[in-house]
């Protein structure tokens, strides 16, 4: 069964093309501008790319699963990854939570990012969030393959 | 009151939704997907744990 909340997306257009004589291609053009939009907005929050190229359900879907998991890792006492001069790994740790978008500033700009490290639950919190940061990254290639008709 | 278990299974369920809604289109299949994740994840962590308890023994 279809899934009726999934449209097809309407910033395409197919154009076919006889290839070999008798194969047929079918190119997918898509609206460059409506493609950065859509990724854009995707990183910026996490299942706004969804929405706004018509995958309502599934972008909502997105947002909760992905903010509940950055919230509930704040909320277990972990800690939100920065850079650290020194620490090299820190910068792979940020880039990977800065993936939730507008979240991971929020949390910095409020002081949530500190965790503590006295808590059972800091090493979950710090999987939480880190984990919300790449999953929205996923989320974000997979809104830009939805803009470009590729999905 | 801290549940490690618990952690692990809302983690294992929220990468399995994520992964299953991305990877399927049709609602039913998306479901079954982030199910066999879940439970795939849980399982194996169990599994390991359970290793791990001959090996530190």
């Amino acid at each position: 069964m279809s899934d009726p909340d999934f449209p097809a997306c309407s910033s395409t257009r197919e154009s076919l093309s006889v290839v070999d004589g008798d194969k047929v291609e079918v190119a997918f053009e898509a609206d460059p501008l409506r493609v950065v939009v859509s990724s854009v907005l995707a990183w910026v929050m996490p299942g706004l790319g969804h929405i706004a190229s018509g995958r309502v359900m599934r972008g909502i879907v997105f947002a909760i699963v992905v903010l509940s998991l950055f919230l509930g890792g704040i909320l277990l006492d972990g800690k939100v990854y920065r850079p650290e001069p020194g620490q090299p790994l820190s910068y792979l740790a940020a880039v990977g939570a800065a993936g939730v978008g507008l979240p991971y500033v929020a949390a910095h700009q409020a002081g949530w990012n500190l965790g503590d490290i006295r808590s059972q639950s800091h090493e979950y919190g710090n999987t939480f969030t880190l984990v919300a940061g790449l999953l929205n990254l996923l989320i974000v290639l997979d809104a830009y393959d939805v803009a470009a008709g590729r999905r | 009151m801290h549940s490690h278990f618990l952690y692990m299974v809302v983690f294992a369920a929220a990468v399995g939704v994520v992964l299953g809604a991305m990877l399927r289109r049709e609602l039913g299949e998306a479901v079954w997907l982030a199910m066999w994740i879940t439970l795939g994840m849980v399982g194996t962590a169990l599994l390991l744990a359970w290793a791990m308890y001959f090996v530190s023994h």
